[in-house]
């Protein structure tokens, strides 16, 4: 039998070493269980993509332009202005709503006569103030008139809107014309519908049904923690 | 025998030395050594999530940083990512590395006036640069600010109403102002990101360690980052992409607007400045006298946001010189209470009753020069 050598001389270990000689593996344990029972889920929570309809994200002018020279649908087939108007002269003085333009409401301020526009001869022209008429294609000149600051604005570009290139001068650049961003005969412009709010991580709020998307995705540990979370708050 | 023990009472003499383990230390230090081995693989667990394509090659990780990557490394690194947005989203994208043109500074305004808050631009921009949709991720944030201030923390970015413009409120997108002095450059520890010769301030998403320094450090919260693995349905790739903007990024990098690159640098428009349906957005070419941003800043109220910390943004916003419509009780409304607070700072309404007589005094020739003199 091999004796021990008896050191009466080596240093007692301090009280409490024993237990703390066993805390580290048993706490190396418990963070083992709890990484493996955490591990698969996620923190970062998921949101539910925004429902965007592709039809709000087409690029191009905000309306149709009058084409030049202007035409109407007159059941279904399209009609040229004089075709009508060779009969019918029907400049109305007081600018009451006309018979055979149902579609068009107007509301433009002080501005509320059809010939104040419109060239009562011609009815394919439109009227200058001096008395000389310009082609549909030309209405920024028409607006001009009145609207002088804007004109001056969009002539520099800085009114209006651009679409293709940023190029100056660039064969892709189109500069959009009054009538494809503004109704003449309303010319507000009309509120939209806003396409929808962020979601995004820091930006949102995130609620408790972010975690039920993931619902398969949570550990039993996890599903527990965020009960008791829940349970905690009144 | 009398010398083995099955209990060690705390009374007891130590018997055991260094050279001589005990049982009793052989399991104390086992068990710890267990342990310790244990939580280390529970640690690497998550590594057991990684997906095939997740897990970097050796190529991938030799990849050098853009600026040092000859033509024919760089032709490499793309068609790595061409395979690689191939294998995930069953398209083969057309991927290039754009430079900056010559003689191009861009520069972006945007009208105040104009804007109504619709949203298109946060959307198309989305849509445009293959950003993750859960969690989602967007450059563009448009805060809806109470008519009368220009304090953003009084805004709000989740306003959800049925219809925009709100006659109460005015509406201020905010996203990556390009500064000319960006301090998220200047704080990257490892020179991911940095300013181009055009002012677009880029990212190499290959180089990014993902510390967040330059998100803490943009003063217009414009940098987003991966917390999770983007998420991107297949059929809303865009296909369109260049190495330095829109292709595909990783979880636990950066990325924020770089004005759409892929696009501005062949000529065409930003995605949100081309979506916008009223004009508000205007983008362009700075050295360009006759561009419609150089005009913009020669003719029009400009400011920048946050001027005062410095950092020369080249985004721009702007007013149009425009009185309150007389015709909308709600401008006319606003006007007259922002007149009673604030007095004859605001300006009188030509046609309400005009301008008051001090205002007229304040802006008179006489007093200036008289000041002067």
């Amino acid at each position: 039998m091999m004796q021990h050598p008896h050191t009466p001389s080596s240093p007692r270990p301090p009280a409490g070493a024993a237990w703390l000689g066993w805390s580290l593996p048993v706490g190396f344990a418990t963070l083992a269980v709890a990484m493996f029972a955490t591990s698969r889920s996620s923190d970062i929570p998921l949101t539910q993509s925004a429902k965007v309809n592709p039809e709000d994200l087409v690029v191009g002018p905000r309306r149709v332009a009058m084409s030049d020279p202007p035409t109407i649908l007159v059941n279904g087939q399209p009609q040229t202005c004089n075709g009508c108007h060779r009969i019918f002269d029907s400049a109305h003085p007081s600018g009451q709503q006309p018979n055979f333009h149902p579609t068009i409401q107007l509301s433009h301020g002080l501005n509320d006569r059809c010939v104040n526009c419109h060239d009562p001869r011609d009815r394919e022209r439109l009227a200058l103030r001096n008395g000389d008429t310009v082609s549909f294609a030309q209405t920024p000149q028409l607006c001009a008139q009145c609207h002088g600051t804007v004109f001056r604005d969009w002539e520099r570009g800085t009114h209006g809107k651009t679409l293709g290139s940023w190029m100056t001068a660039s064969a892709g650049q189109r500069r959009l014309n009054c009538n494809e961003c503004h109704d003449p005969h309303s010319p507000r412009y009309e509120p939209l519908a806003p396409l929808p709010a962020p979601h995004t991580l820091r930006m949102g709020e995130q609620t408790s049904q972010v975690h039920d998307i993931e619902a398969h995705d949570i550990s039993p540990l996890q599903r527990w923690l965020h009960g008791a979370d829940e349970r905690a708050t009144p | 025998m009398n010398d083995v023990r099955i209990f060690d009472g705390p009374s007891a003499p130590r018997t055991n030395t260094a050279g001589d383990p005990s049982r009793r230390s052989f399991l104390r230090t086992g068990a710890a050594a267990l342990g310790g081995m244990a939580a280390l693989a529970a640690a690497l667990s998550p590594l057991r999530e990684l997906a095939a394509d997740d897990v970097p090659n050796l190529d991938d990780f030799l990849q050098k940083h853009y600026k040092e990557m000859t033509a024919a490394e760089m032709e490499v690194a793309l068609e790595r990512i061409r395979a690689k947005v191939e294998e995930r989203y069953g398209v083969r994208p057309h991927v290039r590395d754009l430079k900056p043109m010559d003689g191009v500074e861009f520069g972006y305004a945007l009208n105040l006036s104009r804007c109504i808050g619709c949203r298109k631009c946060v959307h198309a921009c989305v849509a445009e640069n293959n950003q993750s949709r859960s969690p989602e991720i967007q450059y563009i944030r448009v805060i809806e600010m109470p008519r009368g201030t220009m304090d953003v923390e009084k805004g709000s970015h989740h306003y959800d109403r049925p219809e925009v413009p709100e006659a109460q409120h005015f509406y201020m997108p905010v996203q990556c102002h390009q500064c000319a002095n960006p301090p998220c450059v200047k704080v990257c520890p490892v020179e991911a990101t940095w300013q181009e010769k055009d002012g677009i301030t880029v990212i190499d998403y290959d180089w990014c360690i993902g510390c967040r320094y330059c998100e803490a450090a943009c003063p217009y919260w414009a940098r987003r980052f991966n917390f999770a693995k983007p998420s991107l349905p297949r059929e809303q790739l865009n296909p369109n992409m260049s190495y330095l903007s829109n292709r595909p990024r990783e979880k636990g990098v950066m990325e924020k607007c770089h004005f759409c690159l892929h696009r501005t640098r062949e000529g065409r428009m930003p995605a949100c400045a081309e979506i916008c349906p009223t004009g508000a957005r205007k983008f362009g070419n700075l050295l360009d006298p006759h561009s419609e941003v150089s005009e913009i800043l020669k003719t029009k109220r400009v400011f920048v946001l946050k001027e005062e910390v410095g950092t020369l943004p080249r985004f721009f916003y702007y007013f149009d010189e425009r009185y309150p419509n007389q015709l909308d009780p709600d401008a006319v409304a606003i006007a007259e209470r922002l007149r009673e607070e604030e007095g004859d700072a605001y300006g009188a309404l030509p046609g309400v009753n005009g301008p008051s007589a001090a205002a007229l005094a304040l802006a008179s020739p006489q007093r200036c020069h008289g000041a002067r003199a």
